[in-house]
């Protein structure tokens, strides 16, 4: 407790954060604290997502930006963790989405592909054989569309399990899993054919 | 373990740094806020002029056809301008 008598927000559960954060402007307590609380794992998303630090950082603003607007919508049907991600991972989509079109706009020729090139390229982050299988992974990502690609990598890279990601993608569990099943044999292929397998 | 597995293996680069992420937020807040007060703001002051417009067109076409302005409104300070 404050002096005031108001709890504290590093002592209030994301929810209530939420609900303070929905009465609240811009400069609040409530949302600037929600901003502290999930700034990294927002940014975890938003890397793995974008691709590159620049295009991360960008996105993870423009997450918050749309939290503030949409911060009255939270339902409270499922964790305050799991909506965010969602919202993230549907900024993160857009961006992605509008930055392909502009791409192609650009360079019509290159198709607007985005390779690995620029994709997670660091190569001092690659000091490992499993690093390196992991740019692979990666490399073939590429060959999916936005969302599938989101979706594998909410699976694999940052772990989330199916009940989340149903409610991340706004789906069920069961649909999802079939699909990632079948992004599987489907990457299986296609990386076998790119990695000379 | 399959290739998708080794995806967690990419290691995540560490966050920006507090303060100039949360001022790249207020820079794309601010200008979108404005815009909506704005916004608001516009939407709600063409309701009033539209209310006050149909009230003087009402007068109006009261006086052309009866011939004296309209007795009271519920906004008052007509009542003494009928004639």
């Amino acid at each position: 407790m404050d002096a005031s008598g108001a709890p504290r927000t590093d002592e209030m559960s994301d929810e209530e954060l939420a609900a303070q954060a929905a009465r609240e402007g811009s400069d609040g307590v409530a949302f600037t604290a929600l901003m502290d609380r999930f700034r990294e794992r927002v940014w975890r998303v938003c890397w793995r997502l974008m691709g590159t630090e620049h295009d991360a950082e960008d996105a993870a603003q423009e997450v918050f930006v749309r939290l503030f607007f949409e911060r009255g919508k939270f339902a409270g049907r499922s964790r305050y963790s799991t909506w965010l991600h969602g919202v993230a991972i549907r900024t993160c989509l857009t961006l992605r989405r509008s930055r392909t079109r502009r791409r192609r706009r650009e360079s019509p020729e290159s198709g607007g592909e985005c390779g690995l090139a620029e994709t997670h390229a660091d190569p001092q982050a690659s000091p490992s054989q499993a690093v390196d299988a992991a740019h692979d992974a990666q490399k073939v990502l590429e060959q999916l569309d936005e969302e599938e690609r989101a979706l594998v990598l909410m699976r694999f890279a940052e772990n989330h399990d199916y009940d989340e990601l149903a409610e991340m993608f706004g789906t069920t569990s069961g649909a999802l899993r079939m699909r990632i099943s079948r992004i599987r044999e489907r990457l299986a292929t296609k990386a076998g054919r790119m990695l000379g397998d | 373990m399959d290739l998708l597995d080794q995806l967690a293996d990419v290691a995540v680069p560490p966050v920006p740094a507090q303060r100039t992420f949360t001022a790249g937020v207020r820079r794309k807040l601010n200008p979108r806020l404005l815009i909506v007060h704005v916004i608001e703001f516009a939407l709600g002051a063409t309701g009033w002029a539209v209310m006050h417009m149909a009230a003087a067109l009402f007068a109006a076409v009261h006086y052309t056809v009866t011939g004296s302005w309209p007795k009271a409104t519920r906004h008052g300070g007509t009542r003494g301008d009928a004639r």
